[in-house]
């Protein structure tokens, strides 16, 4: 009964303190799927009165899931049934070791389509439907971002993430990421980072203090804040600030008091490092020390 | 166009057709043989009205003006099968829920059959509904509204962007995604 008393004496502390919240891609993701797996997110963020991602995060969400499904869609446009886009798919997609994580992507994606039908209706049909599920998914997906969060952070003035997937001349979806490169600089990257040095410099320790400890990912991050310190200009480059998305995300949401976000390997040290608290409403859903708003 | 099918009792209403086109700003271009209104496909012959490959066609006057109509409509006794299964919708019965939940799925996997020779805009509001009663199990009054709204428009032989636009986001404003069936697809967020 006490530690009840307790728990719910903390929870309301909490409820005072923590009301915005600033989200990271792998949450908006869990986010827009079916009710089920979208419900304990939902639930977790309703009593947050702010909630906020970065225009990065919306970049990162355009490459892994965006493109994947506008190439399912254009090759869906080659072939008459579904049957024979999943021997193209694997065709031009399964020999390569590189290509097998957007080859699975889209047999999955196909799966999933192919699920609530039940064979009630002719393959023909059946690609017509997924085509149209597909043009759906990546043409509203932006307006569906925008609608999910109260405010989108745009500290790096990413020009790739704010161009929306469009339907190009001849009906081809266009969810292109253009190149960029430093002698075209149309973005703010540099300068954002310049402005958080401070936070990067907090961020390197924490990468350091983790050694081999810390995730493949943050140690490439790590390689490229290095260069950074060299020769901010090096950043305006898609394939080196790729590297370094999570931080991005995070330091772009420097203001808000809590970090969301689901890739405990990343977002641990980068909570620690920025001294925010770090939520995690997918594997806290069980967990009575949760601490969010309501309880 | 105005085509045998409209003269039947067809999907393609003549005088809503006509109207609505002219509403929409359209001009009379006489000796236009085929291809002028996107999303419909040319007819060549139309006995009923005596037309020939001279008659006048109409096309849009704006450019970039997306409209289409339906060359056949979507199965209208399985769309007013919809309608009429929303307006009797009873949430507190969890029994009924599931009975109408269920046959709202069956009904918009059989619309797909009558989809299939349809308009791209009618595709993706069918698109933007099924995304919708998969992915819940229980609808609320103001999901309900939206999603007659989305079968009420379905009906409806000619369609603009503007209409899917508006059904999306009043979907997205009652808490459904355009992604949702995507649901089973690993959680991936990576590059």
């Amino acid at each position: 009964m006490a530690a009840t008393e307790k728990g719910a004496q903390t929870r309301s502390v909490a409820a005072k303190v923590v009301t915005a919240v600033h989200l990271d891609t792998s949450l908006q993701i869990e986010r827009c799927k079916a009710g089920r797996k979208a419900k304990p997110i939902v639930s977790f963020l309703r009593d947050f009165r702010f909630v906020s991602t970065s225009s990065y995060a919306k970049l990162e969400f355009k490459r892994a899931w965006l493109q994947r499904l506008a190439y399912l869609y254009s090759l869906s446009g080659q072939v008459k049934t579904i049957g024979e886009l999943s021997g193209v798919l694997a065709d031009k997609l399964g020999s390569h070791p590189l290509h097998r994580r957007q080859l699975s992507t889209c047999l999955q994606a196909i799966e999933a389509f192919l699920l609530p039908t039940n064979d009630k209706i002719s393959e023909a049909v059946q690609l017509t439907r997924m085509r149209a599920h597909l043009r759906v998914a990546v043409l509203n997906a932006y307006s569906w971002w925008e609608a999910s969060v109260t405010h989108e952070y745009n500290g790096t003035n990413c020009i790739r993430a704010s161009e929306r997937p469009r339907i190009s001349g001849g009906g081809k979806l266009d969810v292109s990421i253009p190149k960029c490169r430093r002698n075209a600089i149309r973005c703010r990257i540099h300068s954002f980072l310049q402005d958080n040095r401070e936070h990067l410099r907090a961020i390197k320790a924490e990468i350091d203090r983790l050694g081999s400890n810390a995730s493949d990912e943050l140690k490439g991050a790590r390689a490229v804040l290095d260069i950074f310190e060299d020769d901010a200009e090096k950043m305006c480059q898609d394939d080196i600030c790729v590297k370094l998305g999570d931080i991005l995300v995070a330091i772009d949401g420097i203001n808000i008091e809590s970090f969301a976000a689901n890739n405990d390997k990343e977002w641990v040290p980068l909570a620690r490092a920025l001294q925010k608290h770090l939520l995690n409403p997918l594997r806290l859903q069980n967990c009575e020390s949760l601490q969010q708003p309501g309880g | 166009m105005i085509t045998k099918d409209s003269m039947t009792g067809g999907a393609v209403d003549m005088a809503g057709f006509v109207s609505s086109l002219t509403e929409a700003g359209t001009n009379i271009v006489p000796g236009t043989t085929k291809g002028n209104v996107p999303g419909r496909k040319a007819r060549s012959t139309n006995a009923t009205l005596g037309a020939d490959e001279e008659a006048p066609q109409l096309v849009p006057s704006r450019a970039g003006t997306q409209y289409a109509s339906a060359p056949r409509g979507l199965d209208k006794a399985l769309l007013r099968r919809a309608v009429t299964i929303l307006e009797s919708f009873d949430s507190h019965d969890v029994v009924a829920t599931q009975l109408d939940m269920d046959a709202l799925r069956g009904l918009v996997v059989e619309l797909w059959e009558s989809a299939q020779s349809a308009t791209q805009l009618h595709q993706d509001i069918l698109a933007l509904i099924e995304e919708a009663v998969l992915s819940v199990t229980s609808l609320s009054q103001a999901q309900i509204l939206a999603l007659k709204e989305g079968f009420r428009d379905l009906a409806n032989p000619i369609l603009v962007q503007v209409h899917v636009d508006l059904i999306r986001d009043r979907l997205i404003a009652q808490g459904f995604s355009p992604l949702a069936l995507l649901s089973e697809l690993a959680d991936d967020g990576s590059n």
